[in-house]
């Protein structure tokens, strides 16, 4: 029985669906433009290696001050920080004024020197705001970007396999280097940036890769694994490995790359992710896009804290607020969709409504409230 | 002679390609929408899938496995969009439409509660409930679709079902 509701449901959810016919010419547009940003990221990554040559000899030299009548602005705070149409407000409340919606974002990551790297849909692309607000863009093949822990760089790949690493104090991205591509699914991304000079990549299901100022190689453990995040000490590794136990998640660890060992396990959560000092993870089953609940784990993956929203809401988004709590973006199916960014402590104290309630789309077709990776 | 011959070729081609396009793009829209659950992204979804089709039209010798052939494309874009599920994939609109594509309100909610919880199922484990219960395909066709073995394509859709049952428990039985 539930298996023919399943069926009706989803045929009548399928047949409520009319959208605009594409004709040939919308098609072989997009085929085009693939083709084209295919050809122009070839163009690219050749004049990066050239910028790269250049950086070099002034790495080599030991020569690393960029001015000697500045002092480095001190770090910001790279978690917390929340987009919402126009608006993306900063952990220390100062606010940037951005010509972007929530929904045209897929990814974004604040740095420690304050740039914004955001990652854009339609058309798709990089977009850097610096502190002051300037805006530069640059091409990008799978959309999304990924900021390392501690906010020291941020990284995506080009069309054609160039990783692209943009580091904390400097303006202009350089290419570490270029990882093959399958031509017709494209399927490679960026599993985790563990700084400047090291991405690690993957093929969608285990991490293949890494790419180092040293060059591209493959990626090689014991066993097959996805690197999803790293302490910001570099320590420990949160990773996802398959298991019979669960075909589709597999299972969930804290690696060790010193001993190359597994140091904790669970197969009761996956997207791990580390609190900015690196005693706590959050962790969620469920990638469809909405989550029924959000955990906190310690680094022994016992959990800690099950946040579940009330009534039919649902979680959209989560990310570290510091280091004793996350925020949450929720949302409901309701005709009139409610949204909220909820501020949950680890130890269990009372949760706290930051932003919200606002009306805005439902779970499925959009987000009121983006919160930087 | 060559370029008549070439030229001929392209036009047989871009027409052999409206031909398909016109016939099949408003089921493959659906089937779009069911593995993304956001309209917006199953029209994006849906046109980038069928440029690289276009792209491979040569390549696709035996013109009765196209539907296969796409299927397999919009899965992979699909799934590498999502990329582990983490990274969110909202696709620009110039309107946000005021309400969802479709709003249940038939056996008392019973309909909303099957569609939530295919909302919140894995993004694979959805594109197996899709292709199985939507495209109506074999475990096996399923399983060469999206690359994995017919056990899991079993194990994926008892689950969603066990799951389905817990959420709605007595109504759905």
């Amino acid at each position: 029985m539930s298996q023919d509701m399943l069926e009706r449901e989803l045929a009548r959810r399928a047949d409520d669906v009319h959208g605009a016919p594409l004709s040939f010419a919308d098609v072989r547009g997009r085929a085009v433009s693939i083709r084209r940003r295919r050809r122009a990221s070839v163009a690219g990554a050749v004049a990066a290696v050239v910028a790269l040559v250049v950086i070099v000899p002034t790495a080599l030299s030991g020569d690393t001050t960029r001015s000697d009548d500045v002092d480095p602005a001190p770090p910001r705070q790279v978690t917390g920080a929340v987009l919402e149409d126009g608006q993306i407000t900063l952990a220390d409340g100062e606010e940037l004024p951005v010509d972007l919606r929530a929904t045209d974002v897929s990814t974004w990551v604040v740095l420690d020197d304050g740039q914004v790297v955001v990652a854009r849909n339609n058309p798709g692309r990089i977009d850097v705001y610096s502190p002051d607000g300037e805006r530069r863009d640059y091409p990008v093949g799978d959309t999304a970007v990924v900021g390392s822990t501690d906010g020291d760089a941020a990284a995506w790949i080009e069309e054609d396999g160039t990783v692209r690493v943009l580091a904390s104090g400097e303006t202009e991205p350089v290419a570490l280097g270029q990882v093959e591509v399958d031509p017709l699914t494209g399927g490679v991304m960026i599993d985790a940036v563990l700084g400047p000079d090291r991405v690690l990549v993957g093929n969608g299901s285990w991490t293949t890769t890494e790419v180092t100022a040293d060059g591209v190689r493959p990626f090689e453990t014991d066993r097959r694994l996805t690197v999803s995040a790293a302490r910001s000490d570099g320590s420990l590794w949160a990773v996802q490995y398959p298991d019979d136990s669960d075909p589709q998640f597999g299972c969930a660890g804290l690696y060790d790359p010193a001993s190359s060992a597994l140091v904790a396990e669970s197969c009761d959560t996956a997207l791990l992710r580390f609190s900015p000092d690196g005693a706590h993870l959050t962790g969620a089953i469920g990638d469809g896009g909405t989550w029924a609940s959000v955990e906190v784990f310690d680094t022994d993956l016992r959990q800690l804290l099950s946040f579940e929203p009330e009534g039919d809401q649902v979680v959209k988004d989560w990310a570290w607020a510091d280091d004793q709590s996350l925020l949450v973006v929720v949302s409901d199916f309701s005709d009139d969709p409610q949204w909220s960014v909820v501020r949950v402590p680890v130890d269990g104290g009372p949760t706290t409504v930051e932003s919200g309630p606002t009306p805005g789309p439902a779970p499925d077709l959009g987000a009121t409230f983006l919160l930087s990776d | 002679m060559l370029t008549e011959q070439t030229e001929v070729t392209a036009v047989d081609r871009d027409t052999d390609f409206t031909a398909y396009l016109e016939a099949r793009q408003a089921r493959l829209l659906r089937t779009a929408y069911l593995l993304t659950g956001d309209q917006h992204q199953a029209e994006d979804l849906l046109q980038t899938s069928l440029a690289k089709l276009y792209l491979a039209w040569d390549k696709v010798r035996d013109r009765d496995s196209v539907d296969a052939y796409v299927r397999r494309i919009m899965v992979n874009e699909n799934n590498s969009l999502w990329r582990r599920g983490w990274r969110r994939r909202e696709t620009a609109t110039d309107q946000v439409p005021e309400t969802a594509p479709f709003h249940d309100t038939y056996d008392e909610g019973v309909g909303a509660e099957v569609w939530r919880v295919v909302q919140t199922l894995p993004r694979k484990a959805r594109a197996v409930v899709v292709l199985r219960y939507y495209e109506q395909l074999t475990e096996a066709e399923t399983a060469d679709v999206l690359g994995i073995s017919v056990g899991t394509v079993k194990s994926q859709c008892s689950r969603a079902l066990a799951t389905l049952r817990e959420r709605i428990g007595e109504e759905a039985r």
